[in-house]
Parts: C-alpha cells; sequence; structure tokens
C-alpha cells in the first residue's frame, strides 16, 4: 500500500464502501472489505497529516546545499 | 455643368472614414520620432508622430497609456502600435495608439516574438509535452525572489489552503543582469530535491524589461526539461512570457499558482471522514443483517424440533403402508369377482350343451344345402326334359316316323334335287327303319299339284 498515492487509495476506499453498501456481499468477503477500507482509511489520514508545514528555504554555503527555516518577514540572501 | 453627385461634408467626412478604417489599418506599428507631445489633463496622451518627409497625429487614451513603462518626450524615437481611424468631427485622421515602445523595447519585442516562434517551431510549448499536477504534493518547490510579494502570497495561499503543506523556497534573482542565469539554477536545483513534487517559479509584475529575464531561452529549455511540474506566474494576469508558454500550467498570479499547487485540505478531510463513516455504516448494518437472519433461522421449526421432522416422516411411511394393503386388497378381490365371471361363461358350465347346438346348427346347414341341391337339380331335368322334347321335335327321327325318307349317298351327303343325281347312280334311302339301296332309274320335276 505504500506506493499508492492518496488518490489511489481514497478511490478504492470508495469502491470498497460502495461495495458494501451494496449489501449483496457475502459475510467473509464483507468483513475483508471492512478490513481493506480500514488499513486505506488509516494510510490516508497519514497522508493527510503527514506534512509538518515546513517552510524552508535552500541555499548553497560552502559548496553545500542546506536547508534552513524560512522566516517570511525576514527574508534570505539568495 | 455636368451634373456632379452633390454631397455633405459629413457624408464625405463617412465615407473617407469608412475607407480607412478597414482591415489593413486596423493594426499598423509605426516608428516616428514625438513631438508636439502633450499629457492631457484628462489622461489621454497627444502627439505627433514624424520622420523626415512626413507626419502623422496619435493619440494615446488613459486606459492604454496607463501601462506604458517609460515617459515619451518630444525627440524620442519610439514604435507606436495601434489602428487608424478618422475623426469625425474634424476629418482629420489618426493613429488610435495600444501600445508604444522606445526603441530599445521595440527591438525587445521583436526579438521575444521571434524567439516564442521558434521555440514553437521545435514543439517546446506542445500540449503532449505537459505534465500533469499532482494531487497531493508532499513538498510544494518555490523558485522566486526571498523578497517581494509574490513569495507572501504564494505562501499565504498555500498555508490557507492546506496548512500542513511543506514549501522549500529556493531563491533567485529575477530581473536585471543574471536574473536569467540565477533562474535557471535555482530551478535545476529545486527540482533535483526529492521530496519536491512540484515546483512554482514566478515574480510580481513589472514592466516589459523588468519581466525581461522570463523570457530567456535557456530558462524556456530548462522549464520544458524539468523533471518535476512547473506552474509559471509572472507578473500580472494579461503578461505573457515564454515561460509562461513552456510551462506545464501557467497561472495568472501568484495567489493562483498557489491554488493549483494544493488542494483544499478541508474538502479532501471531510470527504475522508464522511467516507469513513460511510465504512463503518455499512459493515455495522451488513453485520446487523446477519444477525437478523440467524435469529429468524433460530425460530423455524426445524431447528427449534427437528425430531418431530421424523415424526413426520414415520407417519408418511404409515400411510403409504395403509394405501399399499388397501390396494393390495382390492386387487384381491377383483381377481375374484373376475374368476367367478369367468366360470359363468356358457363354455365352461355347459359343454354338452353347447356341442349340441352345434351339431343342431351344422345338421340345419346341411339339410337346407342338400334342399337346395335338390331343387336345382329339379330344375335342371325339367330343363333336360324340355331340351329332349325339343329336340324330339326337331329329330329327324319324328319327320322318318311320319313316312318321309331321307336320301343321300354313300358318302352320307344328302340330296335334295332331282338334277343332283345321274341315272344308274346308286343311294341310300334311310327309313324310319332301316335303309334302303336303290338304283336312280329315272329323275323328274315336280308337277304343280302332286305334293
Amino acid at each position: 500500500m505504500e506506493n499508492m498515492t492518496y488518490e489511489e487509495a481514497i478511490q478504492r476506499l470508495e469502491e470498497v464502501v460502495k461495495q458494501l453498501e451494496s449489501g449483496e456481499i457475502p459475510l467473509q468477503k464483507s468483513m475483508e472489505l471492512f478490513e481493506e477500507g480500514v488499513a486505506l482509511a488509516k494510510f490516508c489520514s497519514q497522508q493527510l497529516d503527514d506534512a509538518e508545514a515546513k517552510v524552508q528555504v535552500l541555499l548553497q554555503k560552502d559548496g553545500q546545499n542546506l536547508r534552513e527555516a524560512f522566516d517570511i518577514e525576514g527574508g534570505n540572501d539568495e | 455643368m455636368e451634373s456632379l453627385h452633390i454631397v455633405q461634408v459629413s457624408e464625405l467626412t463617412r465615407t473617407i472614414k469608412e475607407l480607412l478604417e478597414t482591415p489593413a489599418l486596423a493594426n499598423v506599428a509605426v516608428e516616428g520620432e514625438v513631438s508636439n507631445f502633450k499629457h492631457h489633463v484628462s489622461g489621454h496622451m497627444y502627439f505627433t508622430l514624424k520622420d523626415a518627409k512626413s507626419r502623422i497625429k496619435c493619440v494615446m487614451f488613459r486606459s492604454r497609456n496607463a501601462r506604458l513603462s517609460f515617459r515619451p518626450s518630444n525627440g524620442q524615437t519610439v514604435v507606436a502600435v495601434g489602428a487608424i481611424g478618422v475623426y469625425d468631427a474634424n476629418g482629420e485622421y489618426q493613429l488610435y495608439v495600444d501600445q508604444m515602445f522606445s526603441q530599445g523595447l521595440g527591438e525587445l519585442h521583436a526579438a521575444y516574438q521571434q524567439l516564442k516562434e521558434r521555440l514553437d517551431a521545435e514543439g517546446l510549448f506542445a500540449s503532449e509535452r505537459k505534465q500533469g499536477l499532482p494531487f497531493l504534493p508532499q513538498t510544494v518547490g518555490v523558485v522566486t525572489s526571498s523578497t517581494g510579494a509574490a513569495l507572501r502570497d504564494i505562501i499565504s495561499v498555500l498555508r490557507r489552503r492546506y496548512p500542513a503543506i511543506n514549501i522549500l523556497l529556493v531563491p533567485a534573482q529575477v530581473q536585471g543582469e543574471g536574473a536569467a542565469a540565477s533562474l535557471v539554477r535555482s530551478l535545476e536545483l529545486c527540482a533535483s530535491q526529492d521530496d519536491v513534487d512540484v515546483i512554482i517559479i514566478g515574480r510580481g509584475g513589472g514592466s516589459i524589461e523588468e519581466l525581461w529575464a522570463f523570457n530567456d531561452e535557456r530558462l524556456a529549455r530548462t522549464i520544458a526539461a524539468c523533471s518535476k511540474p512547473v506552474i509559471a506566474a509572472v507578473g500580472h494576469e494579461t503578461d505573457f512570457t515564454i515561460a509562461d508558454f513552456a510551462a506545464d500550467v501557467r497561472a495568472p498570479t501568484p495567489s493562483a499558482a498557489a491554488e493549483m499547487a494544493v488542494p483544499d485540505y478541508y474538502n479532501i478531510q471531510s470527504h475522508l471522514n464522511r467516507t469513513q463513516e460511510r465504512l463503518l455504516q455499512s459493515y455495522r448494518q451488513r453485520l446487523r443483517y446477519g444477525h437478523h437472519l440467524v435469529e429468524q433461522y433460530k425460530t423455524r421449526p426445524v431447528l427449534l424440533n427437528p425430531l418431530r421432522v421424523l415424526d413426520q416422516k414415520r407417519q408418511r411411511i404409515d400411510d403409504w403402508l395403509l394405501r399399499l394393503l388397501q390396494v393390495q386388497k382390492q386387487h384381491q378381490s377383483q381377481r375374484i369377482h373376475h374368476l367367478a365371471a369367468l366360470q359363468q361363461r356358457p363354455v365352461l358350465m355347459a359343454p354338452q350343451r353347447m356341442l349340441l347346438q352345434r351339431r343342431h346348427d351344422l345338421e340345419q346347414r346341411v339339410s337346407s344345402m342338400t334342399r337346395t341341391q335338390t331343387q336345382s337339380l329339379t330344375l335342371k331335368r325339367s330343363a333336360f326334359v324340355n331340351y329332349v322334347s325339343q329336340l324330339d321335335t326337331l329329330s329327324p327321327l319324328a319327320v322318318l316316323a311320319r313316312g318321309y325318307a331321307v336320301a343321300q349317298r354313300r358318302t352320307g351327303q344328302v340330296i335334295r334335287r332331282w338334277d343332283e343325281v345321274s341315272c344308274g347312280e346308286s343311294l341310300l334311302l334311310v327309313l324310319q327303319r332301316g335303309y334302303l339301296t336303290c338304283k336312280v332309274e329315272k329323275g323328274e320335276e315336280h308337277g304343280k299339284y302332286d305334293l
């Protein structure tokens, strides 16, 4: 599942829910679907909240690429 | 005086206007020296463009000249782009100017056009080359000046839309000498970062000279070849630079670029929540339904009291046995009746009677046959007698009995005429009894009354 994008995961989750809602699924299969759905929802949640709200600037110092926190008010040298 | 077609002044002016305001003169670019420049209180600019041999009046209205990046002055050489029109009131033709470039600018504009056409012909701007933007980027890369309104706008919109998004700024010089090279370097650096999934490159509004770095050929090629999708946001909505054409998406403003780069967090979060809720509900529902079925089955007789089913079956067996016996009995009594009936038949009761009967019949038949025979015989006899008496009547013997004799030769041939025989011939005379051998003495014809 790690290789999925958020888009793919949410799409698959929708499919799973639709199938379960249709009510035509045998009990064993619906259990499996539910488990898959739970895993997908967890994955999506993680993806959404994965971002750390970092605002950084990439600078080149002494031939190296460095990332530093960026202060929007101050501005950094280019 | 010949008859002339006389018109009014306004009619003539109108005709001149129609003749001049044609597509051919609707978009001209004319180079000339500015003179008599007047920037009116209304905001409109009036001036004359001239060269060595001629001059033309020009007007550039406020709406157009507000965007001029320079202030025209007398003696300056400019390129004015606009349309020829005729002012109704005085019948004068003028150039209504839409754009104006100072000499240097005119050259810049031409260079821009040329480069744009050349790169387009190479296919650098083809839509097949454009990459799609990712739905949820890990990090948004931003290539712009670290000071400036563009960056502030981008960050503010990104944060509002998706608060947790990671942003990586790779600063660049966005105007002046070395800007193009700086942009190229920063863009390449930004694209090389693994976590960057989309890049916004741009700057705020400015004059054509200030935006000029974004028309650089190298930058265009770098953008087109960039491994990550690039959103270009250069200047105002109406500014188009070559970078805009080379990018995967062009945004009219830096804020618009930020909107394109990330989805709305709150939308997708609530969508995810709703979907999760549906998942739970539907599964619960499914389980409840399963339970319900089980409960129903539990109340079915077959599960409540399974042995009763056997009782039912047992009873069935007894019923069948009973029927079987009944049927057997029926068959038996039927057979007895049948037998008794057979015994009543005459052929079994008194065979002799039958024989007697048959004999009687036979005799009757025989006697009736005999009767018939006898009758037939009688008939035949009487017929016979008839024939016999007929024969008798016709018989020559009867004739002979009456005294007649038959004369015939020895051969048997009967003589009927006197001239059939010759004298001395020997004949036989057949009598009733016996016959005579005679010799003919004489023969003659009958007399009239002899017979």
